[in-house]
């Protein structure tokens, strides 16, 4: 068995000796040494992490294009959103980023079960992430669906006017149509720039919500790694790593949108 | 000229690479990590408090923040925010410099995208006071000519301002004696046109009679008959040439 098919292929019959999978692994043929490829990998994810801050930073400038010209609209826009799912989400993401770099520490220390539990708690922040923002957020704005459990629903009790899947969810009359551009049919809207406001904010929170889908499935992939054949050690952890700086970057992106789109008045 | 005898030279990293690198993988520890996931968490808290705050302070005192607080407020303190998550959670601080130069060249072009885009979108109303004149051949005045700050504000085209500037500095008479001089220098065997598109652009080569709707053009001296041919209905394509 040559290096490279112990690189692509661990579980093999090597992985019944029972060495650990960081223990095993062999750095490409061509770096000197493991520091060096280490290093490169981080490299080069840095420069991918550049251009992922310049794909956020066209949406940040259309922003402040927009917000410039029709403030107005902009702070009327914010209005229909309520701050706490936004500073709840913020909450998720920033605890999320610590276990993630409190599972790279761990993998770093050989205690694997800490970092599959870590990891695995960064999984599941992700996804209430997701779950707050398309149950609370995208879904009544987009269609007046709220979930029965919406304590923003009480306040539209008159206007409900239908039920489905049991009266999990909840339909309010006239709710929903807050899409972006000539999507928009939200028929109680008094500023003529607000399917604008609509665009930037399902273009901006939509790219996050892809990038927190890639994240989550990057660290379920890790996640499956450690748990198959300890992938991770102190002497290789480069895809956990990288992994975590991905996620943090999504947290950094969130850092910024929170305030700019949930706390304008 | 002496080597420690304990630096065995090595073939593999004659450079002595592998030190350099070697600090690459720093451990965090836990409580700096606890730490830090405080300082963030107690910092969203401080952003809901001032757009509460800000809020609070225009409904108590009936007055209205400039609009420039709230997001100076609210970018201030997610900097913050994005510095301590870069420098702890990224490890920045403990990595290879050269991961920080590329994060910064990145915010280096993201600042350059939002500076012309501000420059831009603040400078949009000047336009105006230009877009409301009129275009005319050689300008309408309405700017300081000259250089330096005693430059004279004048409402007229250059060419007429300094023309009249002169007479009435040396009369008409030495005017037109110092013309004569002047003009014959540099234009003595052309009688002085008045210069349109069709003089200035050197015509062979562009679609033909792309100028001549508008104002048709005496062929240039010197070369009169070879691009201008009559055209096959018999209508010359130009006004005839005053010779």
């Amino acid at each position: 068995m040559t290096t490279l098919d112990t690189r692509s292929n661990p579980i093999g019959a090597d992985v019944q000796s029972g060495e650990p999978g960081w223990k095993r692994y062999v750095p490409g043929h061509h770096w000197r040494t493991a520091d060096e490829e280490f290093d490169a990998c981080t490299l080069g994810f840095w420069l991918f992490l550049a251009t992922e801050v310049l794909l956020f930073a066209g949406l940040f400038c259309g922003y402040t294009i927009m917000r410039y010209k029709h403030p107005e609209a902009f702070v009327n826009g914010s209005s229909y959103l309520d701050w706490r799912w936004g500073a709840l989400n913020t909450v998720v993401l920033l605890i999320s980023s610590y276990t993630m770099a409190a599972a790279i520490r761990a993998f770093q220390l050989d205690r694997q079960k800490a970092g599959r539990l870590l990891l695995a708690i960064t999984f599941i922040c992700g996804l209430g992430f997701l779950v707050i923002k398309f149950t609370f957020e995208y879904t009544p704005k987009l269609s007046g669906w709220f979930i029965a459990i919406d304590p923003a629903l009480h306040h539209y009790a008159s206007l409900v006017d239908g039920e489905a899947l049991g009266g999990l969810f909840k339909h309010v009359a006239g709710y929903g149509g807050k899409a972006p551009g000539q999507f928009f049919s939200y028929a109680f809207s008094s500023d003529p720039w607000e399917p604008l406001w609509w665009s930037i904010y399902y273009c901006a929170t939509g790219i996050h919500a892809l990038h927190v889908i890639i994240g989550m499935t990057l660290i379920a992939w890790c996640y499956r790694r450690a748990v198959l054949y300890n992938a991770y050690g102190p002497s290789h952890y480069t895809m956990v790593e990288n992994t975590g700086l991905y996620w943090h970057l999504v947290d950094l992106i969130w850092i910024f949108l929170f305030p700019l789109l949930y706390l304008i008045h | 000229m002496s080597t420690p005898a304990t630096e065995v030279f090595n073939e593999l990293d004659p450079h002595g690479m592998g030190s350099y690198t070697k600090h690459s993988h720093h451990i965090v520890s836990g409580m700096t990590l606890k730490l830090i996931l405080a300082i963030l968490l107690a910092f969203t808290a401080l952003t809901v408090g001032a757009a509460q705050a800000e809020k609070w302070v225009e409904a108590s005192f009936a007055l209205e923040l400039p609009r420039w607080v709230n997001v100076v407020v609210a970018m201030s303190i997610a900097t913050v925010k994005a510095t301590l998550v870069l420098m702890f959670f990224m490890l920045l601080r403990y990595s290879n410099p050269i991961n920080t130069i590329v994060f910064l060249f990145c915010l280096l072009a993201f600042g350059l995208f939002l500076f012309f885009t501000l420059l831009d979108l603040s400078t949009r109303g000047e336009i105006n006071e230009i877009k409301a004149k009129q275009v005319e051949a050689g300008g309408i005045g309405g700017i300081h000519y000259g250089w330096g700050k005693n430059a004279p504000l004048v409402d007229k085209a250059p060419v007429v301002y300094w023309r009249e500037r002169m007479i009435a500095e040396i009369g008409p008479e030495e005017y037109e004696r110092r013309k004569a001089i002047l003009v014959h220098g540099h234009e003595a065997h052309h009688e002085p046109t008045n210069s349109t598109g069709n003089l200035s652009i050197n015509r062979p080569g562009l679609t033909a009679g792309l100028f001549d709707a508008s104002a048709p053009a005496a062929p240039a001296h010197g070369h009169e008959g070879s691009e201008h041919a009559p055209k096959q209905d018999g209508k010359t394509e130009h006004a005839p040439a005053a010779h």
